[in-house]
Order: C-alpha cells, then sequence, then structure tokens
C-alpha cells in the first residue's frame, strides 16, 4: 500500500470520527481566556492587551 | 503662557484622541479574535481530542493555545493558517495553568461542568495506534489528515522543511499500516 492509500483511508477513516463529535464542544467562554491572558500579562508587568506584530 | 496652556491642552486632546483610538483598535482586535474563537474552538477540540484522547486534556490544552493566539494575536491573525497555529501550540502545550486554575478558582459555567467520559468515538484501536506515535508525527497527521493542509502549509505552520513534514508523515503512515495492514479496508479496523 502506498502512503497515498493510507493517508486517503485515514483521512477517510478520522473524518468519520470527527463528525461522530459532534456533540463535543468547548465549556471554556472566551471571557476566560481574555481573563487568562490578562493576569499572564499583568503579572509579567505589561500591558493587557496584545502585542503589536 | 497662554499659548503654553493652549500646546498642553491641543496635547491632551491628541493624547486622548489617540488613546481612544488604540482602545478602539483593542476593542477591535477582541471583537475579531471572539469571533474567531467561536468559529474554530470546536473543530480544534475535536482534533486536539483525536490527538490526545482525553477530553478534559484536550480542552485545557487548546485553551492554552487560544490564551497564547490572543497574547500575539497581531502576528496570529496574520498567520497564513491560524487554526494550524492552534492546533500545533495545543499539542506543544502544557496544561499545567489551566489544571491549578480549575482546582483553585472556579470558573462559571466551566467548572460546574461533571467530569465527561470519553467519548465513545475515541474508542478505537486505530486512533490508540495514532495517540502512540511520537508527537511530531501526530502533529503532521493532524495537519495533513485533519486539517487537510498541504505539506508546505504544514511545514510553514510547524517551521520544518517540506521534506521533513514528508519524512515525518511517511514515518507515521508506515507505522500504522504496520499495525493496521488493511487501513483502506474500513470494516476491519474497530
Amino acid at each position: 500500500m502506498t502512503d497515498q492509500t493510507t493517508l486517503t483511508a485515514l483521512r477517510h477513516r478520522l473524518a468519520g470520527v470527527r463528525d461522530s463529535m459532534s456533540d463535543v464542544h468547548m465549556t471554556i467562554p472566551d471571557s476566560a481566556i481574555f481573563a487568562n491572558a490578562k493576569k499572564r500579562r499583568t503579572r509579567r508587568g505589561i500591558a493587557a492587551a496584545p502585542r503589536s506584530a | 503662557m497662554a499659548l503654553g496652556r493652549a500646546t498642553v491642552a491641543g496635547l491632551s486632546r491628541l493624547q486622548g484622541i489617540g488613546l481612544l483610538v488604540r482602545l478602539s483598535g483593542v476593542e477591535q482586535d477582541r471583537q475579531e479574535f471572539a469571533e474567531f474563537y467561536a468559529a474554530v474552538r470546536d473543530d480544534c477540540l475535536r482534533i486536539v481530542l483525536i490527538s490526545v484522547g482525553d477530553r478534559q486534556q484536550a480542552e485545557d490544552l487548546v485553551a492554552e493555545a487560544f490564551t497564547r493566539a490572543w497574547m500575539a494575536w497581531r502576528k496570529v491573525r496574520q498567520h497564513p493558517a491560524p487554526q494550524a497555529w492552534i492546533i500545533r501550540t495545543a499539542l506543544n502545550a502544557h496544561v499545567s495553568w489551566w489544571r491549578r486554575h480549575r482546582r483553585e478558582e472556579p470558573l462559571t459555567g466551566y467548572d460546574e461542568t461533571p467530569a465527561t467520559p470519553q467519548h465513545p468515538a475515541l474508542d478505537s484501536s486505530l486512533l490508540a495506534a495514532l495517540r502512540r506515535l511520537p508527537l511530531r508525527q501526530r502533529q503532521v497527521i493532524a495537519l495533513r489528515v485533519l486539517l487537510d493542509l498541504d505539506t508546505a502549509t504544514t511545514a510553514q505552520v510547524l517551521s520544518l522543511p517540506s521534506g521533513t513534514v514528508a519524512s515525518h508523515l511517511h514515518r507515521g503512515l508506515a507505522a500504522l499500516r504496520h499495525e493496521f495492514p488493511a487501513l483502506d479496508d474500513q470494516e476491519r479496523i474497530t
């Protein structure tokens, strides 16, 4: 079996697994992400806003 | 003196405007990030969950990755594949902060979630074999197979040469093929 055949089979198989996980959702709200980032930045003594590029 | 006061007032006004513009920019970033989070968080969670096998750990890893993404949002937003950036970071991340935080300081609506039993879809010998692969091979398979990225983009996300990505993919697939010689035969894999 070639890599391409395996890749196609694996993609097909994992797509099925992924589709069957439609009931799996993140329970962490974005506010917790913002709050965590703010705490870390405060602790490091830098502004809570994201860094410039 | 009057000129001095006017200059100071003008500068204050300019500073005020500058601050407003900056706050408006931050608010815009925040809104943009919130939309990105809402759009891709569940998909990222499912992909990381397939790779690590533990629901709580997967959620902690994804939350950690999104936290880092927000802290560097102006860089991440310009990334050619920000969702892939999240998945790579999640698979690289340590979850100590979220684990500790969950113990010490309950988050409303988050810690009330009871311990989740493992998803039945994860109960597969193929996924178990996938999880036994070295991290780099799992990362490459997650990006190439689950996110359907091409080799060049995967290489860019992982900061690896394309040849190295191809090599990791080849080794990962060879290991899976070794355990499941009939991988293309859906009926024989449980």
